[in-house]
């Protein structure tokens, strides 16, 4: 099975080094055999990756502990699921898992974008393969996933932390978030190597970005989830290095997002597109190396390893090659680029919130390198708290959030005061009545929670004004019925209506931020049976405590009764795991959910005493599931967004046969 | 013997798929016309910010006077661009 393996990843090396040689010789030599055959290449590594990952799945699932890989990440009493996820708990296999994901992309970008790239893009196939030799090399000289030892009786399990149902789904979609950016990437340094910096390299990604984006999104919030019913603190995010190593890329997509749009339309911002194109795909690069390096300190480091020079080394030549290629290519990509025309327009709005959103990501990798740099200039690696970034996200954050609201609102090209004032009007009221009954509640006492709330009632009112003033505008241009004129109105730019729905996302998380993080109660108490503790309403009072046996894990709680207001709500358990074959202790949280009231309330349960007694943390989370329902809308908008719309891509293919015609004439 | 076999069978397919456009492909002419393409492009963007604008004026964000200056420019970028267009044809 191991020799399956191995030789399985030895020939997609072979076929991806092939692939970048012969396509590079191709693509510069026009050599249309050459291009053609670096292509079957490329798309032949897929089935031999996949060989190599089905070879350790079934290795998982035989418990075959001769694959060192597989004894040090499961056990026979680890259940099914967990067997199969294990793929993914280790350096080497996370590697194959990135890899397999990276061929399943290339397969898709250059099959799915054939009538393209046929005559336009033959540089993204070696781009492409480079990337993948050098994740194919760690697995076969560097990392093998197939390395072999004597069998033991038993393995030592899997990582207590990722036996949860969330990490199932969170690792391979932050996997597809991360590869996934190398489409956009390698078909920008491929524009940039062919010197065709026309719209169609945009076309050909857009798709593959959102859905990079929103995967990788999706898995923050997934790991968020995980976070807050799985570590046990009450909280959701810690500004932990991994976290924010999610968080980059998709701080600088979401940048790329908007505005690759003002160059679509204006052909305006070229080089500071394909900038953010190579610093989002570096970030996806340096988020994957800091999670599997260990060369930071995270909850979320499983081991330290010896990749980490072979990562730094390769993120270096990625900035450094795209950097050059870049400034080689400035006299091109600035050539006919049209000047704004106005500070008060879209284009103009487009621009600050791109500004915001790279000046929030730097400040937040500075935080995250910051261990890093105080280590090799000083020695002592000081690290930067929670209030470091959220000072900074306040700074960034909520100026973002206010531009959300306005950016949809203001036209293209210019905008007069006038249509500014009318525009603004309705947001701005609903904005100021909820500011006003805020203060009126007693909410008031925090600036940053009565900002962030009133900025997102303002982002609301203008995504329902945008869509009664668009249904409105394509009603008299079309006719028909409201419902008829609103679902025209969606479906002629899915892109724009996707986006205003994950606005509408970003302002719930927005609250939900807040809300749980600004107006939170928290209690604790060591408790004897029979002894209560109170938290804003509630009143839990210790029962005693219960054990259950399970097949991989024993589970000890304690019981409590939960009232509210004096009226009895039902029993809640929280305490603590305990895996044995990882002897590892792991924490079960109690978390019970008011909709009614909007808020969670949070049982932790420690330390547990041969008498009986128990420490006890009470918090009371007000909102915070809105930040899990802002997940589900967010996804809902990114679907609308990348739902395919064939007419861009018909266009193109129509100019490219306009142009055959020309040509053979 | 049989994962070495199954090894063997990969490998041959593979080599095969990638020799095959290298004995069999025969290349048809690569049309390249940048000019043609670009004045395609900036005819299309022109069309499109026509529409983009009569439809900003019919949901309220652009105000009659805007709206004037703004199509009488964007008419003469589109006409702009259809002459170039029929120019490279």
């Amino acid at each position: 099975m191991a020799l399956l393996g191995n030789g399985a990843l030895a020939l997609a090396l072979g076929l991806y080094v092939y692939a970048a040689l012969a396509g590079s010789w191709g693509a510069a030599r026009n050599s249309q055999r050459l291009q053609r055959s670096a292509r079957h290449a490329l798309l032949a590594a897929l089935p031999a990756i996949a060989t190599a990952a089905g070879v350790l799945v079934v290795a998982f699932l035989r418990y075959d502990f001769s694959l060192v890989y597989v004894a040090e990440h499961s056990s026979r009493s680890l259940p099914l699921a967990y067997r199969v996820s294990a793929l993914w708990g280790g350096q080497e296999g996370s590697l194959l898992l990135w890899l397999l994901i990276l061929a399943a992309v290339a397969f898709g970008a250059v099959v799915l974008n054939r009538s393209l790239l046929e005559r336009t893009l033959p540089w993204a196939v070696p781009v492409l393969a480079a990337i993948a030799s050098f994740f194919a090399f760690l697995l076969v000289f560097v990392s093998s996933p197939f390395a072999r030892q004597p069998a033991p009786l038993d393995g030592a399990g899997l990582n207590a932390s990722l036996q949860n149902p969330y990490m199932l789904a969170h690792p391979p979609l932050l996997y597809i978030g991360y590869v996934g950016l190398t489409v956009p990437f390698a078909f920008a340094m491929a524009a940039l190597l062919s010197r065709r910096l026309d719209a169609r390299w945009l076309v050909a990604t857009r798709r593959w970005t959102i859905v990079s984006w929103a995967c990788l999104g999706v898995a923050i919030l997934l790991g968020s989830k995980w976070a807050y019913g799985t570590i046990g603190w009450g909280g959701y995010f810690a500004w932990d290095p991994v976290e924010n190593a999610a968080l980059l890329p998709w701080l600088t997509a979401t940048a790329y997002l908007h505005s690759v749009m003002v160059q679509e339309k204006k052909g305006m911002l070229r080089v500071w597109n394909v900038s953010l194109v190579v610093l989002t795909f570096s970030l996806a690069l340096l988020g994957t190396f800091i999670t599997r390096s260990g060369i930071v300190d995270s909850i979320h480091s499983f081991s330290r390893s010896p990749i980490g020079a072979w990562f730094v080394g390769f993120i270096a030549i990625v900035v450094l090659s795209s950097v050059a290629l870049v400034l080689v290519r400035l006299p091109v990509l600035r050539a006919r680029s049209p000047q704004l025309e106005s500070l008060a327009s879209r284009e103009a709005a487009f621009l600050y919130n791109n500004l915001l959103l790279v000046a929030f990501a730097l400040t937040v990798l500075w935080g995250v390198l910051f261990p890093v740099l105080s280590q090799t200039v000083r020695g002592v690696p000081y690290s930067v708290g929670p209030p470091y970034y959220n000072f900074f996200l306040r700074t960034f954050g909520l100026p973002l959030l206010l531009l959300m609201g306005i950016g949809p609102l203001v036209a293209w090209r210019r905008a007069s005061m006038r249509s500014l004032r009318r525009g603004l009007a309705w947001p701005t009221a609903a904005a100021l009545a909820v500011g006003a009954a805020l203060v009126a509640a007693g909410d008031g006492a925090q600036p940053a929670g009565l900002a962030a709330y009133t900025f997102s009632a303002f982002v609301l009112a203008a995504i329902v004004v945008e869509f009664v003033r668009g249904t409105r505008a394509r009603r008299s241009l079309d006719g028909g019925s409201w419902p008829g004129a609103f679902s025209s109105l969606v479906a002629r730019n899915r892109r724009r209506y996707g986006g205003y729905v994950v606005h509408a996302a970003v302002a719930m998380l927005a609250i939900g931020i807040a809300g749980s993080s600004l107006y939170r109660a928290t209690t604790e108490k060591r408790l004897h049976p029979g002894q209560s503790i109170a938290a804003k309403g509630y009143s839990l009072r210790y029962l005693g405590t219960s054990f259950r046996p399970g097949a991989n894990h024993d589970e000890l709680r304690a019981v409590l009764s939960v009232s509210r207001d004096g009226a009895y709500s039902g029993l809640v358990a929280a305490g603590r795991n305990h895996y044995h074959a990882e002897a590892f202790f792991g924490n079960a949280v109690a978390i019970r959910t008011d909709w009614l009231r909007a808020e969670d309330l949070f049982v932790i349960a420690d330390s547990f005493a041969v008498n009986g007694s128990v420490d006890v943390k009470v918090i009371v989370n007000p909102l915070v599931d809105l930040i899990w329902l802002a997940g589900v809308v967010f996804l809902f908008g990114s679907f609308i967004a990348l739902w395919p719309d064939g007419r861009e891509e018909r266009r193109l293919v129509r100019h490219e046969l306009a142009i055959a015609k020309v040509v053979t004439a | 013997m049989i994962f070495v076999s199954l090894l063997c069978l990969l490998m041959l397919s593979c080599a095969a798929f990638v020799a095959w456009p290298l004995v069999r492909f025969a290349p048809d002419t690569m049309s390249t016309h940048p000019e043609l393409f670009e004045a395609l492009e900036e005819r299309d963007r022109a069309l499109a910010a026509l529409r983009e604008l009569e439809f900003d004026h019919r949901a309220g964000k652009i105000v009659d006077d805007d709206y004037r200056t703004l199509v009488r420019t964007l008419r003469l970028r589109a006409a702009v661009a259809l002459k170039t267009v029929d120019a490279n044809a």
